[in-house]
């Protein structure tokens, strides 16, 4: 497994504190997941077998703009995606290989909210207590991330990952997964 | 890392839009031996609750394809593109 940064990329806040509620960002709201109910910022944390790199406090996720991520040289087999989706969405991640051919993955995300069970048969890494407002906690709402997976079909000579120009998608963090 | 090898379970099937049933489970990949290598296809993932699509693609150089299978819900079948002249010859899956 190989974690990923995304701090190149990162150009949403999703997470706050009690003390910065109008600081997040996630939805046209204003809403955002309560931090202090989520790992720590800028730890690794493990969903079932998969580490991801929390994201730091701040700009914390990526709103998908078809942003490119490079992919470290090897044979991977998995993108797993720690994210959620403003409403479901499904939509495709571009896989770049060495030799210039693009070949398509279906990304698919449940809703962050309301406190449904998975769409895309995702597994559910975070479900919050709290849903943050820019001026209040709602103690009645429970946002979810999810960890989902993308198969790679053509495992080598990956050299980069196009998220899609959809910003309904937020990406919290990618992990790896090198072909067997 | 290490190589695994396949056992395919062997048929002689046309790849015309037929929907495979397999044994219901949790799978991560659906390997096909095909007579020619295919570049790329659609084939639907019937799950107990959903049915997605999803691509399929040989291996450069070879006429093994994949399908993966993102979800962690009980597959019940897979329905293979309809492609002319394509033979399904084994299926293992992983």
């Amino acid at each position: 497994m190989r974690p990923i940064s995304l701090a190149p990329h990162l150009n949403n806040t999703g997470l706050t504190g009690t003390a910065g509620l109008d600081g997040g960002g996630f939805n046209i709201w204003g809403n955002s997941f309560p931090a202090g109910e989520l790992p720590p910022a800028g730890g690794t944390t493990a969903v079932g077998e998969v580490p991801f790199l929390f994201p730091v406090a701040g700009a914390d996720n990526v709103r998908c703009r078809g942003q490119r991520v490079e992919v470290p040289p090897g044979r991977w087999d998995w993108v797993h995606v720690l994210g959620a989706a403003e409403r479901r969405t499904e939509d495709l991640l571009e896989v770049h290989h060495s030799d210039g051919s693009v070949r398509g993955q279906w990304l698919r995300l449940s809703d962050f909210w309301p406190q449904t069970e998975p769409r895309f048969g995702e597994v559910l890494a975070f479900r919050c207590r709290h849903l943050h407002y820019p001026r209040h906690v709602q103690r009645t709402m429970s946002p979810s991330i999810w960890a989902q997976r993308v198969p790679l079909t053509v495992p080598s000579d990956v050299v980069a990952l196009v998220l899609p120009d959809n910003p309904a998608l937020h990406v919290f963090a990618l992990t790896l997964q090198a072909a067997e | 890392m290490t190589a695994v090898r396949l056992t395919f379970s062997p048929c002689d099937l046309p790849l015309d839009g037929r929907i495979l049933q397999v044994v219901p489970g949790r799978y991560d990949w659906i390997h096909l031996d095909l007579s020619v290598p295919v570049e790329e296809a659609t084939a639907w993932l019937h799950y107990r609750d959903a049915v997605d699509p999803e691509f399929l693609r040989s291996l450069p150089g070879s006429s093994i394809a994949r399908i993966g299978v993102p979800r962690r819900d009980e597959l019940l079948a897979v329905e293979l593109p309809a492609l002319p002249g394509v033979r399904l010859l084994g299926t293992v899956l992983t």
